[in-house]
C-alpha cells in the first residue's frame, strides 16, 4: 500500500514538473515571459496567479467568516464574463498592460439595469465579444463539435472567452499568444464559416 | 335573430372585456412607471456588510449605469417607455473622484471622463476627442481635473471651462505610463508604472517638485504602483499590484516612509491583486482587489476589518472593481436612501469594469441595533 502511494506521488510530481517545465519552456521569450530583467526577479506564476497562503486572519469587524476560504477563481465562478476572461482583465485594462476593453460604442445598446451591458473586447477598433454563449445554432458558425475537435480553440462553459483564442501560457509559440496559427485566417475559420 | 343577437352580444362583451384588460394593463404600466419617478430608478438593494446578525459597518444602497438612473426628474416619456432612464451612461469605468457633489468617472470604453453633478443632475463629457485612455482622475480645490492617460502618456489638466489647461509629464522620462493621480492641497501625485515611481507636481504651475521610488521590493521602492490615496492627515498611500502592499509616505518631509502593510496571498488578511485604494475620513483604507473580486477594508495598521461586495455574483457584485471615490456627503435623493437603522458617516462609490452593476454606492458608518435583524 505504501509502495503504491509512493508510486502515485512520484508520478504526480513528475507530471506536475513536466507540465510546469513545458509551460516555462514556452513562456520563455513570449510576451508573458516574466523572467526578463524588467520583472526584477518576481515570482513568474504570481504575476497572474495568486500565491496560496497557509494562514488566514479573521476580519476585526466580521469574525464569523469561514477562515478556510480561498479567494480568486472560486469567488468569481458565476461571473459574466468567466474566469477565462476576468483573469486577463486584471492587467489588460489599459493600466498594467495593453487595454483589451476597448468596447466599441456602436455595439452597446442603451445600458440599463434591466439590460446589462454586454462586454465588448477590443482588438484595436475591430472588437470581438467575450463572455457570450457560442452561437452553435447560427448557420454562419460551425458546430461546437467541429470547433472543439481540433483541440485548439476552447469554449469554457460553452462561452467565447479570451482563452478561446489566446493561451496565456504560450504553448503554441504563436504571436499574440494565439492558440494556433491564424495563417490564412485558420484560427478565425475554426468558428466562423466566412 | 335572437341567437344572432345573443352571439353578437357575446362577441361585443369579449371585445369590451379585451379592451378593459388592455386599458387596465396600460394603466398599470403607466402607474408602475411613474410610481418609480419619486426615487432613483436604479436597482435599490440594501445589503448590509457584514451581514446580520453582526453589526453592520456598510450598506450597499444602489447600483447604476447612467446618470438618468439617479435623476428621475429628467425622465422623458420615451425613456419610460423604452425602459431606460436616460442620460449619459458609463461603459467601462476606471478611476473615479468626487468633489462638491460632482462624481468624476474615467471611461476607457468611451475615452472620456464623465462629470456627473449629482445636485443638479447634469452630465458633461470631459476630454471628448482628446483623451485616449483615461485610467484615473483627481480634482483639486480650484476644480481643475487631472486625468492620468496611459494612451497619451501624460497627465492632462482640464480647467473648469472643459478645455485642456496643461499637460504634465516628468522631463526626460521614456515610456511614461501614468496610471494614478491624487491631489492634496497644492500637490498632485502621479504614479508611473513604467519606471515604478511616484512624481509630485505643483498644482499651480505644474512644476515637478519631487520624484521617488524605482523598481524593487525594498522599503521606498515600488513594483507596479497602481494607485495613490491620501490619509486624512495628508500622508500618501502608495498601492503596489505586483508586490501587493501599501506604503505610506510623508511627502511634506522628504517622502519619508511612515509605515508599510500588506502581503500577497489568497486568504483573509492577504492582498490578491490590489488595483485601487482610497482612504476614508476615519482612516479606513479601502482596497479594490481584482484578485479577490472584493473591496477589502483595512485600518492604517494593516489589520483587516472586513470585505465589501460579493465577488462575481449576487447583489452588490464586485467582479472587477476598477475605481473608488469617497464622498463626505451626498445630495438628495441619494442621501435619503440610507436606511433608518444605519448611521452613515460618509459614502463610497465603487466601479466595476465588467458586470451589470457598473457603479455601486455604499454608505459607510455603523448599524444601529435594529440593523442586526436585516431588511
Amino acid at each position: 500500500m505504501k509502495r503504491k502511494t509512493t508510486a502515485v506521488g512520484a508520478s504526480l510530481i513528475f507530471l506536475v514538473s513536466f507540465v510546469c517545465g513545458l509551460a516555462f519552456a514556452d513562456l520563455k521569450g513570449s510576451v508573458h515571459d516574466f523572467s526578463s530583467p524588467k520583472w526584477k526577479g518576481v515570482d513568474q506564476c504570481g504575476v497572474c496567479h495568486m500565491p496560496q497562503t497557509k494562514e488566514a486572519v479573521p476580519p476585526l469587524w466580521d469574525t464569523r467568516v469561514d477562515l478556510s476560504r480561498r479567494f480568486g477563481k472560486m469567488s468569481m465562478r458565476k461571473a459574466d464574463p468567466g474566469m477565462g476572461t476576468l483573469a486577463c482583465l486584471r492587467c489588460h485594462d489599459g493600466t498594467i498592460a495593453k487595454d483589451a476593453t476597448g468596447a466599441a460604442i456602436r455595439d452597446i445598446d442603451y445600458p440599463t439595469m434591466a439590460s446589462p451591458l454586454r462586454f465588448g473586447m477590443g482588438h484595436g477598433r475591430s472588437d470581438h465579444p467575450v463572455g457570450v454563449e457560442y452561437p452553435q445554432f447560427d448557420p454562419e458558425y460551425r458546430p461546437t463539435t467541429f470547433v472543439l475537435a481540433g483541440w485548439k480553440v476552447t469554449l469554457p462553459d460553452g462561452k467565447v472567452e479570451c482563452s478561446s483564442c489566446h493561451d496565456p501560457h504560450a504553448f503554441s509559440g504563436e504571436k499574440y499568444l494565439l492558440r494556433m496559427s491564424n495563417s490564412g485566417s485558420a484560427l478565425c475559420l475554426t468558428c466562423h464559416k466566412k | 335573430m335572437s341567437s344572432r343577437a345573443k352571439s353578437g352580444w357575446i362577441i361585443d362583451s369579449r371585445r369590451i372585456a379585451a379592451s378593459v384588460r388592455s386599458l387596465t394593463i396600460a394603466a398599470l404600466i403607466v402607474l408602475g412607471a411613474f410610481s418609480g419617478c419619486a426615487s432613483p430608478q436604479a436597482k435599490v438593494d440594501l445589503v448590509y456588510f457584514p451581514p446580520p446578525p453582526v453589526t453592520a459597518h456598510a450598506v450597499h444602497l444602489l447600483s447604476f449605469n447612467n446618470l438618468g438612473d439617479l435623476a428621475p426628474a429628467e425622465q422623458s416619456w420615451l425613456s419610460v417607455l423604452r425602459g431606460a432612464t436616460g442620460g449619459p451612461f458609463v461603459t467601462t469605468p476606471a478611476g473615479m473622484a468626487y468633489r462638491d457633489d460632482v462624481l468624476y468617472i474615467c471611461d476607457i470604453g468611451q475615452n472620456v471622463v464623465h462629470r456627473w453633478n449629482l445636485q443638479d443632475r447634469a452630465g458633461r463629457r470631459l476630454g471628448e476627442g482628446q483623451l485616449v485612455k483615461p485610467v484615473d482622475v483627481a480634482v483639486d480645490e480650484a476644480g481643475v481635473v487631472y486625468v492620468a492617460d496611459t494612451g497619451l502618456a501624460e497627465v492632462v489638466a482640464i480647467g473648469s471651462d472643459g478645455k485642456i489647461a496643461r499637460r504634465l509629464k516628468p522631463p526626460d522620462r521614456e515610456g511614461y505610463r501614468p496610471v494614478a493621480a491624487a491631489v492634496h492641497g497644492q500637490k498632485l501625485c502621479v504614479a508611473d508604472i513604467h519606471d515604478h515611481r511616484v512624481d509630485v507636481f505643483a498644482t499651480d504651475d505644474g512644476r515637478l517638485l519631487d520624484s521617488f521610488g524605482g523598481a524593487g521590493d525594498a522599503p521606498g521602492e515600488f513594483f507596479y504602483p497602481v494607485d495613490l490615496a491620501f490619509t486624512p492627515d495628508g500622508r500618501l498611500c502608495v498601492l503596489e499590484m505586483m508586490n501587493p502592499r501599501v506604503q505610506v509616505f510623508d511627502i511634506d518631509a522628504g517622502h519619508s516612509l511612515v509605515t508599510t502593510f500588506g502581503k500577497p496571498g489568497d486568504r483573509y488578511g492577504a492582498l490578491g491583486k490590489p488595483k485601487r485604494i482610497e482612504v476614508g475620513p476615519d482612516g479606513v483604507v479601502f482596497i479594490a482587489d481584482v484578485g479577490f473580486a472584493y473591496i477589502q477594508l483595512f485600518d492604517l495598521q494593516g489589520r483587516l476589518l472586513m470585505l465589501l461586495g460579493s465577488g462575481g455574483e449576487g447583489h452588490a457584485a464586485t467582479p472587477m472593481p476598477s475605481g473608488l471615490a469617497i464622498a463626505g456627503s451626498l445630495p438628495e435623493p441619494l442621501a435619503g436612501l440610507v436606511p433608518t437603522d444605519f448611521e452613515a458617516s460618509y459614502f463610497l462609490f465603487a466601479s466595476n469594469s465588467v458586470g451589470s452593476e457598473r457603479v455601486s454606492l455604499y454608505a459607510i458608518g455603523l448599524g444601529r441595533p435594529a440593523a442586526t435583524t436585516g431588511q
